[in-house]
């Protein structure tokens, strides 16, 4: 997706290269100048703190996905770092005519579809999550640590703003996966797991996915996710308080 | 075409006819009733001439001109064909007087009569077809020939019209006293046999193919008389087993029914057609066992039970039959000899934890031997009943009391008994006796799971053996590997042949560094104070750690290696060579103790080699000053060196009984005593043993994670992507002859060589190499 972008970018940049700088980007590289952390050194960069600085100005809480939408949409490196070129291509691709992103106020309007998107677009909603993995974890690891994993987790699926609410009704699907995951595994996340524990989110709120009938030894999961679906078996075999059927 | 022209010649023709036929039929009546009597060359020339001139008399009257050709042929088949049903019709009267007289049999009179009849019957049509071979030539052919039905040549005339006018008339009374005949016989009378065998020529010959009447069939015969037969047979055997049964054993219901099968074969022979065999047998098996084979199977068990080899022969043989017959005997044999070997292991494992190695394998192979003799006795050795057996002992091998904590038990003490036999010292067997030993060891093996678990353990124990020179025999070891190798292959026992071949290599490095130093060092101010043997191990194929503690050398043993390192740096550039303390050793001469002439000898450890030499310099030594010297570290110093010397009073301790400390003082015991002058210092401690076990089985599993990560990258890299459930699929194929994986260790694999980058996942069941 990120090579998507770029190529984009390419094309833009190509396009105006005869006009020079649209008025779009013009103002673009105005408001990225105004968060940059360290001007002198680092021209082009945002760092953690500018970030925050801007994403306050958007209304945008750090407890929230949007902030993981944010920084897909603008293709962050790191968590909290922007850059200049990745945050004026990008926000120049969604800009329209009649609602050019190129100043807080507009891009707070298409924030608010972002928003909306998340919620109504689980394809959407995956790939946020699947991306934010590079946020999650440190700088040059590859996996993440086991509570920064649930500070994440609890974001998409504990219900949080923006999230999804895993726990079901019938099923403390969350709260179960914690007490598994802090009780038991307690290993830290590598990305594989990361982006299966979307795709076990996604079988249990499948229509009869609650049952776990899903489930197969042979099945490709991860272990982790294998463990978690006896650790629920267990516990509805020795309780049934849980029962879904 | 009309058959007769209304003309002059015509008439004549009929004249003809009438006057010949009487000719005929009277001739032919002689031969039919007294061809006993013989029949002259003159009758026999005027039959023939009259059927010829009567054939060919019509040609001349041929009308028109423009067809001769055609005329003629259709004159002549006029005429034949008057005569043909002329003998037709008598045949037919011939036949109905003789079925008139059949009347007036029964039972074997009838079959006496029947038989008698027939043979006169049809001497006497191979006679007349002889007589009338002029028609059969000519007419009957052309006939034939232009596809005609229900024309045949005279001497199956004879035999459709005995079927017809006859046969059909009588058979089924035929029959009756056959099958009553046969049944007599099956109840022990003696009967006329050949009596049945004419009645199954004489139905067969009526066998006759109707498209073809050069070919016979045997649809007469089947129809007539097997289809009745196999019937009767049927019955008869359902009854008879139904009430034997009731009132005998099954042992002895095997035997009756082998016997009828047997009985019913010969007979076959004796005076059936061979084409009823299959049926026959097919029959018989269903009323003499399929009916019974609930039964038979229910005393399978018991037969088991009690060893009854020759009554399972039978069972097998009788059950073998019939189809799907040994199908519900394999399982229970399976499950039968996976319970005896249970049950022998269980005999073995309520003694305790100590037994021998050799009587747990022994306990496995007793139950092996004893029931592969079953199977090649009473199973014939039948390929799917070795199969029951060996997956039998898969089970009990790989999962007994013995194995219940821990499954690798198996291959562990199946090592150790190799290496029981493989060491000098215990009592040897001799040379063919122990290559059997070693035979029976690789059946045992042959079954093993955890072929890895053996490999760890044999490796350790034959570098035990090479290390110690302890081996029974050079021959022996090789060719133990050799089985291993033949059962896994090459590198199951690769890293075995190197360590023999070090072994090999080093004695011929010994002998030249002996060269070498007698040349080199004859000069030297140094006098050779120990004299030295050194074997050159390969790290990466011994399964021998350096030692875990440190060790300060005494001189003389520096000195020694020294000069060894000279020669081996002169011949090899670049090796790195690790002293393995603890597997080195030496023999002392007790020089110090007075009594006797000859001195005693210690066989020590190098650890304790280097103690002793201390107290060369100085009669007591403190502990503290032992340490410092030596540099060991406690665990060793203190039981395996000070603990031993203390307890075979080579030194007495100051205080008496000080624990090893500093303080503790040792001094040299003078008054030294043993019966043996050679006293063996070095020996193993027991801890030692149990902690190498445990580490062997911690080195397996550790092993076992890397082969499946190099089996799953070998795989990926060669298919590229692959679905996860083949890949498993494919890891189990090429790891089951090592150790049977677990999908779960083999999924947690798969996590480890994604979370390294190794491979990843397209989607979410299909996987792709990273390359």
């Amino acid at each position: 997706r990120s090579k998507k972008a770029k190529l984009q970018s390419v094309e833009h940049y190509s396009g105006s290269s005869n006009s020079g700088p649209s008025p779009v980007q013009q103002n673009l590289k105005k408001l990225f100048d105004k968060y940059r952390d360290d001007p002198t050194n680092e021209p082009d960069r945002i760092g953690l703190e500018g970030t925050m600085g801007y994403f306050e100005a958007l209304g945008i809480g750090l407890d929230d996905v949007i902030f993981l939408a944010m920084f897909d949409l603008l293709d962050a490196p790191e968590m909290g770092v922007l850059t200049r070129e990745s945050f004026v291509n990008n926000w120049s691709n969604v800009s329209t005519p009649s609602n050019p992103c190129d100043n807080e106020k507009s891009q707070k309007l298409y924030i608010e579809t972002l928003r909306q998107k998340l919620k109504s677009d689980p394809a959407y909603f995956r790939q946020v999550y699947k991306g934010s993995f590079t946020y999650a974890k440190p700088a040059g690891q590859r996996v993440v640590p086991l509570e920064d994993s649930f500070a994440f987790w609890d974001m998409f699926f504990g219900g949080g703003k923006g999230g999804i609410q895993w726990n079901s009704p019938t099923t403390k699907w969350y709260d179960l996966w914690r007490e598994y995951y802090e009780g038991k595994n307690k290993r830290p996340v590598n990305k594989d797991l990361w982006n299966q524990v979307a795709e076990l989110v996604a079988k249990t709120r499948e229509e009869g996915g609650e049952t776990l009938g899903w489930w197969s030894e042979d099945g490709a999961w991860p272990t982790a996710v294998d463990e978690f679906v006896a650790f629920v078996k267990e516990k509805r075999e020795k309780g049934g308080a849980m029962d879904t059927t | 075409m009309a058959p007769v022209a209304a003309s002059n010649p015509a008439n004549r023709g009929r004249d003809n006819l009438e006057s010949t036929w009487a000719y005929l039929e009277e001739n032919v009546e002689k031969v039919m009733t007294k061809l006993r009597e013989g029949v002259d060359m003159k009758t026999y020339m005027g039959v023939y001439t009259r059927v010829h001139n009567f054939c060919t008399s019509q040609k001349p009257t041929t009308t028109s001109p423009a067809g001769a050709a055609h005329s003629a042929s259709r004159g002549a088949h006029l005429l034949g064909q008057e005569i043909y049903d002329k003998l037709g019709e008598y045949l037919s009267k011939h036949l109905a007087e003789v079925n008139a007289r059949a009347d007036t049999h029964t039972d074997e009179a009838l079959l006496s009569f029947y038989i008698r009849e027939w043979k006169r019957y049809t001497d006497a049509a191979k006679y007349n077809n002889h007589l009338f071979k002029y028609l059969n030539r000519h007419w009957v052919k052309r006939e034939m020939d232009e596809g005609k039905k229900n024309i045949y040549d005279i001497y199956t005339l004879h035999l459709v019209k005995w079927k017809d006018d006859f046969f059909q008339k009588v058979q089924e009374r035929v029959m009756q006293a056959v099958l009553k005949l046969v049944e007599k016989q099956r109840n022990g009378e003696t009967i006329e046999q050949l009596q049945v065998k004419a009645i199954v020529d004489s139905f067969v010959s009526l066998g006759l193919d109707e498209n073809d009447p050069t070919k016979s069939t045997l649809d007469v015969y089947r129809r007539y008389f097997e289809a009745p037969f196999l019937t009767a047979t049927k019955d008869y055997y359902q009854r008879e087993s139904k009430l034997f049964v009731a009132e005998n054993s099954v042992v002895e219901y095997m035997k009756k029914a082998e016997a009828r099968l047997d009985e019913e074969k010969e007979r076959v022979g004796l005076y059936l057609h061979p084409d009823i065999m299959k049926k026959l047998m097919d029959v018989c098996n269903e009323a003499l066992i399929t009916d019974h084979s609930l039964l038979l199977r229910d005393e399978f068990q018991v037969l088991l039970d009690n060893e009854r080899v020759d009554d399972l022969t039978r069972m097998y043989k009788l059950l073998s039959r019939i189809k799907d017959g040994l199908d519900p005997l394999r399982n229970r044999f399976e499950a039968h000899v996976r319970k005896a070997g249970l049950a022998s292991v269980d005999k073995v494992a309520s003694s305790g934890d100590n037994f021998e190695p050799k009587v747990y394998i022994d306990a496995l192979l007793d139950i092996h031997s004893k029931y592969q003799q079953l199977v090649t006795v009473a199973f014939t050795g039948e390929s799917e009943f070795v199969r029951s057996l060996d997956n039998a002992c898969k089970e009990f091998v790989n999962r007994n009391e013995v194995c219940k904590s821990n499954s690798s038990r198996s291959p562990e003490l199946l090592a150790k008994y190799t290496d029981q036999l493989l060491k000098k010292g215990a009592k040897a067997a001799d040379e063919s006796e122990l290559e059997d030993l070693l035979l029976q060891i690789m059946v045992v093996f042959k079954y093993i799971e955890d072929k890895d678990v053996f490999q760890k353990f044999y490796s350790r124990m034959l570098a035990k053996r090479l290390v110690n020179v302890s081996s029974v025999s050079d021959d022996a070891e090789t060719s133990m590997i050799s089985k291993l190798k033949e059962a896994c292959g090459f590198e199951y026992t690769n890293k075995l042949q190197r360590m023999f071949q070090d072994i090999q290599v080093s004695k011929d490095l010994n002998s030249a560094y002996k060269d070498w130093y007698d040349k080199v060092m004859e000069d030297s101010s140094k006098k050779r104070t120990i004299d030295s043997t050194y074997q050159i191990l390969g790290t990466s194929f011994w399964p021998l750690n350096p030692p875990n503690s440190p060790f300060s050398p005494p001189t003389e043993v520096n000195e020694a290696i020294d000069a060894f390192k000279r020669f081996y740096d002169g011949k090899h550039t670049g090796r790195k060579l690790t002293w393995l303390w603890q597997l080195c050793k030496g023999e002392v001469r007790a020089n110090y103790v007075k009594q006797g002439k000859v001195p005693y000898t210690f066989m020590v450890s190098t650890y304790q080699m280097a103690v002793l030499l201390l107290f060369n310099e100085q009669e007591t030594l403190d502990y503290a000053d032992i340490k410092e010297y030596t540099q060991l570290s406690d665990d060793i110093l203190d039981t395996a060196v000070m603990g031993v010397f203390q307890k075979a009073r080579v030194v007495t301790a100051t205080p008496e009984g000080g624990k090893p400390e500093a303080g503790t003082k040792y001094t040299l015991n003078r008054g030294f005593k043993n019966k043996k002058l050679k006293v063996n210092l070095n020996v193993p401690i027991k801890s030692e043993q149990k902690t190498e076990s445990d580490e062997t089985h911690k080195t397996v599993e550790e092993d076992r994670k890397l082969l499946l990560q190099a089996v799953i990258v070998r795989i990926m890299k060669g298919r590229k992507k692959l679905r996860h459930v083949q890949l498993v699929e494919e890891v189990i194929t090429q790891v089951k002859n090592r150790f049977p994986p677990k999908v779960s260790d083999i999924k947690k694999n798969i996590d480890i060589l994604m979370e390294k980058d190794y491979i990843e996942r397209l989607d979410n069941d299909e996987l792709a190499y990273i390359a």
